[in-house]
């Protein structure tokens, strides 16, 4: 009986770990291994890795920002993608200053878009800021690629 | 007999040990310096996501790099840190500001396909991250490997900028937000060195010094990251270099016209249109007052 109890605690942990590395293994440096695929002719800039827990009810959702400086006559793509074991999905803006150039969720029709193309013709100091859509938990990774 | 056997087993096993570890190579000094940050407490000091936020804003050197390449500039092995120059770098602070140029100088090779020739650059990044305890980020077995096609250029480039991004992220997570912003501050004085000394043409010159200027604006970012570290008197001083800098880009003006930004759907994902614009005003005597300031400044840190 007590055989019986340690083989069934000791098959449950590795369930337990297996399961719990599948949860962990799309966060981080995996996630922008698979989303660098979705670059095609792009070349990749710089990743923006953001993993938020749930937003407290009642609260704002957590918002994380990085300031990049974007150059004219470059096209640049600003791709996104989530961690499907997340329920969150991220939406990502871009802003100059306080001007909201363009995000990736559509409030009216409720859509999520992948990647915005930004061909920059005024150089100067842009940010991206990432939240997760009603401050779900989520983990995500933007990626800041130029078109060749 | 066996006693014999054993003791010269023993003698044996000593002098090939002396011979291997002879031959390996010599391991390099640990270095004490900037092991956590001090900031200037009375300052209005920043936070490590405020840092995060902020060092994003360092170019990448992939979009330097691909603009020279871009516009036809020839490549130029002499513009670039000789790799024996790493013998040389025995503190922490010399060990991250030119991990940042020999990071420079990898893209700058990869970019130009001389991916083959690229070796002793690759060592030495993964040399002085493996100093500064950072050596993890960089696979360099995978990227020795991929190295010896330039087929494989997009792979090396998103390998390595991914493990610096990794690194800088790290480094600050672990209290090391100094060392992240010394490598910036590598990066990008060796990306504005090679580009104000390559030799350029018309009509991509224009180009390229409308890029310099533009700098501009990752400069005031820097000095800002590098104002809350000045208690350290290396930090200070290239803090004061940038400030002499500063004087040769305040030449530069840069206006702005702003329009409206429009969204519309392409393929099912969003492109923006935009008819702002901006304009860099700049000539080649500020261009020379920029490259004099910026060789002085390089000089300084590779030596």
């Amino acid at each position: 009986m007590i055989k019986k109890f340690f083989y069934t605690l000791f098959f449950a942990s590795l369930f337990g770990l297996f399961f719990s590395y599948e949860l962990k293994a799309q966060c981080g440096s995996e996630l922008t291994d698979i989303c660098h695929a979705e670059l095609g002719d792009a070349r990749f800039i710089r990743d923006f890795p953001v993993q938020h827990s749930e937003a407290q009810s009642g609260s704002s959702p957590r918002v994380t920002r990085y300031n990049v400086v974007l150059n004219a006559g470059t096209t640049y793509r600003i791709f996104s993608c989530n961690d499907q074991t997340k329920p969150g999905k991220v939406i990502v803006s871009l802003y100059r200053g306080d001007q909201l150039i363009a995000t990736t969720y559509d409030v009216d029709s409720g859509r999520h878009f992948p990647y915005i193309e930004y061909p920059v013709s005024a150089s100067g100091q842009y940010s991206l800021t990432f939240m997760f859509k009603d401050g779900q938990e989520g983990c995500a990774v933007g990626i800041l690629s130029s078109v060749r | 007999m066996a006693k014999k056997n054993v003791i010269l087993l023993l003698l044996i096993s000593g002098v090939v040990s002396l011979f291997v570890m002879s031959c390996a190579p010599e391991k390099r000094e640990e270095a004490t310096d900037l092991l956590t940050d001090t900031m200037i407490t009375e300052d209005v000091g920043i936070t490590d996501e405020a840092v995060g936020e902020m060092i994003s804003s360092v170019p990448n050197p992939v979009e330097m790099s691909a603009l020279l390449q871009k516009s036809d500039v020839v490549y130029s092995q002499d513009l670039l840190n000789p790799d024996s120059n790493i013998d040389n770098y025995n503190t922490n602070f010399e060990r991250s500001l030119n991990l940042g140029v020999y990071g420079t100088d990898l893209v700058y090779m990869n970019i130009y396909d001389r991916t083959v020739s690229t070796l002793a650059y690759l060592r030495n990044v993964k040399d002085l991250a493996d100093d500064l305890r950072i050596g993890q980020f960089f696979d360099y077995e995978t990227l020795n490997r991929l190295s010896e096609s330039s087929r494989n250029v997009d792979s090396v480039l998103y390998i390595t900028n991914r493990g610096f991004d990794n690194m800088t992220r790290y480094l600050i997570d672990q209290n090391r937000s100094s060392i992240a912003i010394l490598v910036a501050y590598g990066t990008w004085i060796e990306s504005l060195y090679i580009a104000t000394n390559v030799q350029t043409k018309p009509p991509n010159k224009d180009l390229i010094y409308q890029r310099i200027g533009e700098q501009k604006i990752v400069l005031d970012n820097l000095l800002l990251l590098l104002s809350n570290f000045r208690n350290d008197p290396n930090i200070d001083e290239l803090f004061m270099d940038l400030m002499d800098l500063k004087k040769e880009f305040d030449n530069v003006s840069i206006t702005y016209v702003y329009k409206e930004p429009k969204m519309k759907e392409v393929d099912g994902s969003i492109v923006v249109v935009d008819k702002s614009r901006s304009e860099v005003n700049i000539n080649q005597e500020i261009v020379d007052g920029i490259a004099r300031q910026v060789n002085y400044i390089r000089n300084k840190i590779i030596k």
